[in-house]
């Protein structure tokens, strides 16, 4: 009996023993999806890197153009926040940590996939077919404006993780790595991509204060040329030009306007097709406290939500060498330039300038029109600050000076993300 | 929206059902004692009589009454009846959850009818009542050291109408949070709180020893784009199941009870046993329930200064009331009717019961709907008396549609409770309304099917086999028509998603005598849940023309796919030493792995230890103080992280129809699954004949290794967060229930019952990495609350000047800290039964999405009437800084809408009674009358909508699983009315 008891149970046993063999086997599991990184090392693969560069630069530039453009009243908010919208203290003018966290988390992630691209690139390529290869140039193309806009944009630069320094660090890679760019894009027989690393890298000297390499850059590049960020409609919405996207009725953001600014009555009086606008008689979405609901009078500079953002063009260089010319007191110079800008716009040419002040003035003015939401205006307002520039600015808004904006930030700052995060941020 | 059911489902489904449906006819008579019929012509009689409360004399339902082979379910009166039993002397037996086992001696006289009343003696907590979740396993509840609850259906006064509501406020440390009051919705479910800070607090579910899907399902949205375009709904698995197919429910509340689950089980384990088929002749069960459901009023009654609520006259919106937020004119009365049928019956060798339900329900939204059809069948043969096989099968499906609610543009909640100042620039309901046009249609498909095969060759060793499939599908359609409001050239998308679970489970057991009194219990298994989920999604916008009305109508198209397999697999071994049936000692461990770590499933070890003592059994104790349990529990379980979090992943974007590379996830290679182990104290007992019944537990756990999701620097690369194992949590809390019988008169009774459960949580460390947030203001702190509840705050709230902003600021936790509940049942003369059940949750804060993104906005808000003449005259020395905060746009920012989510509601009234009926074949008839959420109080009259609702911003599955509660964009949970006729045959 005992035995038998015995044996059944050894029967039990084994049938337990199969059931956990059973379902112990086959145990791998292998799950498409995310790409893993080892892939990434594929030569095939090295033109996505770059395209990943460029699509974070992208957005984030689609955040530091739209926020800073109303800290700038290049636009007027309409008291819609939150999707789409502006935050309340970016509608006064302020630009505050707690409510800034994209344009300084895409732009750096930017800047970080431009270095690891490069990195990659040289690795997988080789130091000498990394030097002609035309995605290499592509590459750094990307991440010399990565740096460009986070050194013109942003208050302090940080690197991997490092103590914040002095924006013009990240200028200072900017105009390093375009040289590089310029390089490898004359290797690899890509015009486009050298007159934009001259572009850009005139840009970046300007910033330094390198006037005279900056007007030597501007040389090379042609008064045609025109270097743009792209935006498609083929993907999500933040793949949309959102400057454009925010402010339309068809998504129905309605975020910001034309109204109450300078440039709408500069339009109004001059018809100037750089700062073109539309009147409607309807209302942003939400209501901006001082004024209720905002009359809703779209940009129309970006039409579509395909539209490309500016990185560089041929006017803003002679507009480079004009100032470089008012700097050395030559206001015929400058005038030139800028009415040469004109005239190509089929625009009348300037009113005259008084004195070099009043011609500061103007230069100030055609920047402002030329570079209208590009996110370059913030960067130039401080640039003038710490130049000690002469020249008045236009009013901001169209009732007075200031009249609703309660400070102005001049300078994009630090994401909370990065404070939380960042060892040499903590106090 | 029919389409994607699979016709191999259906197949699979019509198979399985074979052998219930020929078990479904009833057995030939000659079979029930062959013996007799192959000797002599029968000679039989028949018991026949009505089972009673002792007490009250109330009539007992569903009891099992039994002699031998033969038996009988009592029914909606008490009565039974068991023809054909041959004459002679018997054992009668009847067994009723809840009542003492009763057994007495009867005698059947040829030709007669033996008539007799039985009376059973409440016994609400029987130390011999048997459990089988958590334990490898039946096990008699005196042996089992930790706590555990049952819910016996059949026992409940009330009419269960889903299975979150059959749960909510059943037991201690249940928490169910509906979420939303719209139809089709799912509820939250947690256990002793939450466990973790990022991996689902969702209770696993099973059901008859079948896993399920345990989360909600995807939400209905667009494929890209903001998350808030959608369905503002989660759809739950529980809401396949139909609460009247349940006998009981077993809920383990953490890991000292859960370890035999391993490495996911952290958060409890809920299992659900279907009805089964009962010895006895065939019994036909019709219900239909119908109900109507009206929203009561939620607008705010306070303004933020604490004052009573005046509504200016320039305030007054002809369209609607500050009762409703200005909703008035869509909310209407909602409708459900709901009608099933059940069969069951059998004898010893084969058990069947087949039941089918179809229901149809429109909510008090003007588009909201939910159609329900479900079929579900078991039988239970036993060819040997060592051997029992069942077999369980269930399908329903759900055709669903939502009215667009929650915080979108597209919805109707926003722009109603703005007014004019919403996205139509108008507070015509005609503009608004003209979001109706958005269409948010979906369809849930869920089969569940398995088997257990049982082996018991002697009373020594026991073992059994269960396999399970279990097969979940949705499609979901979210299309805005050409010409849509938001969306002038419109956009559709078409979700579909599956999720396959397949469970292969293994127990075995042996007992034998050791010493004297000491017996032993060994106990072995192994088992693998293996989990596949496959979600695509195709999403087109811009249409060319009106009346397209599929992907392929958009000019520009979007596609996304998903598909993640994981196998959690294991063994344990247990063993219970048993001391004179009174000392009991468990020790075990469980090894557990998850796909997760590789193919070497990264192994660990979970061990338990536990014991119980039944002091009432020793000769020292008198009879006259009832029966006491001492129980103590100790064991350890975990939670694995997702499946590609252990390495370093890159997301594949598209930008102008090239590919581009965007970081995804870090990776962490030592990433492991988080423990989390839990120690708990308690007693069990039983007074005044089982008249008094308390339940107490003291538990305490700690999770180690815990999962954070540490922060990368985005100067690094922005590559969001990491999980890590560098965390350490605590919570303890205190759980104690009573129910007792206050008064015991013929045909008065009353019996009434509380719980009252506190949990209070911690993190007691971060490991270093910083202090994140889960989204909603829910932040994860040394030594707070998991999460807690932080933001700015007005650093001057009673001055009267500009506010000033005050950083991190503490409100609280975000999951209840206490939840009392409370319950009554009267029984009454004339066989009327009255029930009233209440629960209160308490000490836990929240944000309010509606309020928050309103008050940013500057929307002239109801909670701010008062405070507005002051501010429109500029006679700011009479508003102070907090009223400024958070009624002036250029002060206010989101964080000034966290409120107080305490509440209170009146769950359930139910008015029923049980009378014998002779038309048609019935034989008896329960009616009932239910009040359901007829009352509510919440403790921020301030604010707007329902502290119990969720919604607006959530995606994906984050919807039951999600770690911070938030008051969404939801309308509040519906008053319902509802009539239930039962009639048995």
């Amino acid at each position: 009996m005992h035995i038998t008891r015995l044996r059944r149970a050894a029967r039990g046993l084994a049938l337990a023993a199969l059931a956990a063999a059973s379902s112990a086997c086959d145990f791998k599991v292998t799950n498409p999806g995310p790409t893993l990184d080892q892939y990434l090392s594929d030569s095939l693969a090295l033109a996505a890197q770059v395209a990943g560069v460029g699509y974070t630069l992208s957005n984030g530039m689609n955040f530091s153009v739209l926020h800073s453009a109303v800290a700038a009243r290049e636009l007027f908010p309409t008291g819609q926040s939150g999707q789409f919208g502006i935050e309340p203290r970016n509608w006064v003018g302020f630009l505050v940590t707690e409510e800034q966290a994209t344009p300084w988390n895409s732009l750096s992630r930017a800047r970080w996939l431009g270095d690891q691209a490069i990195i990659r690139m040289q690795t997988v390529l080789g130091a000498e077919r990394f030097g002609r290869h035309a995605v290499a140039a592509q590459g750094l193309i990307w991440r010399g404006y990565a740096y460009r806009v986070l050194g013109e944009a942003m208050c302090v630069a940080i690197i991997d993780n490092g103590p914040a320094t002095p924006s013009r660090d990240n200028v200072v890679r900017a105009e390093s790595t375009f040289t590089a760019a310029i390089a490898v894009g004359t290797a690899a027989k890509t015009p486009i991509l050298v007159n934009a690393a001259y572009a850009g890298r005139a840009q970046a000297r300007v910033l330094l204060g390198n006037w005279a390499g900056a007007t030597a850059d501007a040389a090379m590049v042609p008064s045609t040329f025109v270097y743009q960020m792209p935006y498609f409609s083929n993907v999500d919405e933040f793949g949309y030009n959102r400057t454009m996207w925010s402010s339309t009725d068809q998504s129905f953001f309605k975020a910001t306007s034309v109204w109450g600014t300078w440039y709408a009555r500069y339009f109004d009086a001059t018809s100037d097709p750089r700062v073109k606008y539309q009147k409607t008689a309807l209302t942003g979405a939400g209501a901006f406290p001082p004024v209720g609901r905002v009359p809703w009078w779209p940009q129309q500079k970006y039409a579509t939500r395909t539209a490309g953002i500016n990185l560089a063009t041929g006017r803003e260089m002679r507009l480079i060498e004009a100032e470089a010319a008012l700097r050395n007191s030559d206001i015929a110079t400058a005038m030139a330039r800028m009415d040469a800008n004109r005239a190509a716009g089929s625009l009348p040419v300037m009113e005259r300038p008084a004195n070099l002040t009043d011609a500061w003035r103007l230069l100030k003015r055609e920047r402002g029109i030329e570079l209208w939401l590009e996110g370059r205006r913030l960067g130039d307002f401080r640039r003038w600050q710490a130049d000690n520039a002469p020249g008045a600015l236009d009013a901001l808004e169209i009732p007075g000076p200031t009249s609703y904006l309660e400070g102005q930030d001049l300078c994009l700052p630090v994401s909370r993300d990065e404070t939380n995060t960042n060892p040499n941020l903590k106090p | 929206m029919r389409s994607h059911r699979p016709a191999a489902v259906v197949a699979l489904f019509v198979l399985s059902l074979v052998p219930t449906a020929l078990a479904a006819v009833p057995p030939p008579r000659a079979s029930l004692t062959p013996a007799t019929v192959a000797f002599a012509p029968a000679r039989a009689g028949i018991i026949r009589g009505q089972v009673i409360v002792a007490t009250t004399k109330a009539p007992v339902a569903n009891a099992q009454v039994g002699i031998g082979t033969r038996g009988a379910t009592t029914n909606a009166v008490g009565n039974f009846s068991i023809p054909n039993v041959p004459a002679g002397t018997y054992t009668l037996q009847v067994r009723m959850i809840g009542f003492a086992p009763y057994t007495r001696s009867i005698t059947v006289t040829d030709g007669q009818t033996t008539e007799l009343t039985v009376e059973l003696t409440s016994q609400v907590t029987s130390l011999d009542q048997i459990v089988v979740t958590g334990t490898p396993g039946a096990a008699r509840r005196r042996e089992i050291g930790n706590s555990i609850s049952q819910i016996d259906v059949s026992a409940l006064p009330e009419v269960p109408t889903s299975v979150d509501g059959l749960l909510q406020g059943k037991t201690t440390g249940l928490t169910v949070t509906a979420n939303t009051g719209q139809v089709g919705g799912g509820a939250s479910i947690r256990l002793r709180g939450n466990v973790s800070a990022t991996q689902s607090n969702q209770p696993l579910i099973y059901v008859d020893g079948v896993r399920i899907k345990s989360d909600g399902f995807p939400k209905n949205t667009y494929p890209t784009g903001y998350s808030g375009n959608s369905d503002n709904t989660v759809y739950s698995p529980l809401n396949d199941i139909d609460p009247n197919d349940i006998e009981r429910v077993e809920v383990i509340k953490g890991p000292a009870a859960t370890t035999l689950y391993g490495t996911e089980a952290a958060a409890g384990v809920i299992q659900i046993f279907t009805k089964r088929g009962q010895t006895g002749g065939a019994r036909w069960t019709f219900q239909t329930d119908q109900s109507l459901s009206r929203t009561p009023k939620f607008g705010p009654t306070k303004g933020f200064e604490g004052n009573d609520l005046v509504i200016p006259a320039n305030e007054v919106n002809p369209f609607g009331t500050v009762d409703y937020l200005y909703l008035d004119p869509w909310l209407g009365t909602g409708h459900k009717g709901k009608y099933s049928l059940s069969l069951d019956g059998g004898r010893e060798e084969v058990k069947y019961f087949i039941s089918g339900t179809m229901s149809d329900e429109t909510g008090v939204l003007p588009l909201d709907r939910s159609d329900v059809r479900s079929v579900r069948g078991n039988i239970t043969v036993a060819p040997r008396k060592d051997l029992t096989l069942s077999w369980n099968s269930s399908f329903s499906t759900n055709e669903m549609q939502k009215t667009p609610t929650g915080g979108t543009a597209a919805g109707l909640t926003l722009n109603a409770s703005r007014r004019d100042r919403n996205y139509f620039g108008s507070a015509d309901p005609a503009q608004i309304g003209r979001v109706l046009a958005f269409e948010l249609t979906s369809q849930v498909d869920h089969l569940v099917t398995g088997g257990t095969l049982a082996y018991q060759p002697n009373e020594n060793f026991s073992s059994r086999v269960i396999i399970g499939y279990d097969l979940a599908m949705q499609e979901t359609r979210n299309y805005m028509p050409y010409g849509f409001a938001t969306v002038p050239l419109g956009q559709i998308s078409d979700g579909r998603y599956s999720s396959r679970t397949i469970t292969t489970d293994f127990a075995a057991t042996y007992s034998r005598p050791l010493i004297g009194a000491l017996r032993t219990n060994f106990s072995a298994g192994a088992q693998s849940i293996s989990v596949a989920q496959v979600n695509v999604t195709a999403g087109s916008r811009d249409f060319s023309s009106p009346g397209s009305q599929t992907v392929s109508n958009g000019a520009i198209s979007l596609g996304t796919e998903d598909r993640i397999r994981v196998i959690n697999a294991g063994f344990f071994f247990q063993n219970v030493f048993d001391l004179a049936n009174r000392y009991f000692l468990t020790l075990g461990v469980r090894f557990d792995g998850n796909s997760a770590f590789g193919e070497s499933l990264g192994l660990q070890a979970y061990p338990k230890i536990s014991g119980s003592y039944v002091v009432s059994d020793e000769s020292f104790w008198p009879k006259s103080l009832g029966t006491l349990k001492l129980r103590s529990a100790y064991g350890q379980s975990g939670r694995a992280p997702g499946a590609f979090d252990a390495v370093r992943t890159w997301g594949s974007y598209s930008w102008g129809g090239t590919a581009a590379f965007i970081p995804r996830n870090l990776g962490n290679s030592d990433l492991g699954p988080e423990r989390t182990s839990e120690r708990e104290v308690g007693f069990e007992s039983a007074h005044f004949n089982g008249r008094l019944n308390l339940d107490a537990t003291v538990y305490n756990r700690t999770t180690t290794d815990a999962l954070f999701a540490v922060s990368q620097a985005p100067s690094e690369g922005a590559w969001g967060s990491q999980l890590e194992n560098v965390g350490k949590l605590s919570s303890n809390g205190f759980e104690v229930g009573v129910n007792g019988t206050i008064l015991q008169r013929r045909r008065f009774g009353w019996d009434a019952g509380f719980t009252y459960s506190t949990n209070h949580s911690k993190v007691l460390s971060l490991g270093g990495a910083a202090p994140f947030s889960l989204a909603n203001n829910g932040w994860i702190v040394e030594g707070k609350p998991i999460p807690n509840i932080q933001g700015f705050c007005v650093g001057n709230p009673g001055e009267f000047a500009d506010p000033v902003r005050k950083a991190n600021c503490d409100h609280g936790p975000n999951t209840p800290t206490r939840t009392i509940t409370g319950n009554s049942s009267f029984t009454l003369p004339g066989d009327f039964g009255l029930s009233l059940r209440g629960e209160y949750q308490g000490d836990f804060f929240g944000y309010s999405l509606l309020d928050g993104e309103a008050i940013v906005r500057g929307i002239r808000w109801p909670s701010c009437f008062n405070a507005y003449p002051a501010i429109d005259a500029k006679q700011m020395n009479l508003v102070p800084a907090e009223i400024r905060a958070r009624c002036m746009s250029s002060f206010a920012i989101r964080d000034y809408a966290i409120f107080p989510l305490d509440f209170f509601r009146l769950r359930d009234v139910t008015l029923r009674r049980a009378f014998p009926v002779r038309f048609g074949g019935a034989s008896s008839a329960v009616v009932s009358l239910s009040g359901q959420n007829l009352f509510w109080w919440k403790k921020a009259q301030d604010s707007l909508l329902d502290p119990e609702t969720s919604g607006g911003f959530l995606t994906g599955n984050t919807g039951l699983t999600q770690q911070v509660r938030s008051v969404g964009g939801s309308i509040p949970i519906p008053r319902t009315f509802l009539m239930s006729v039962r009639l048995t045959y």
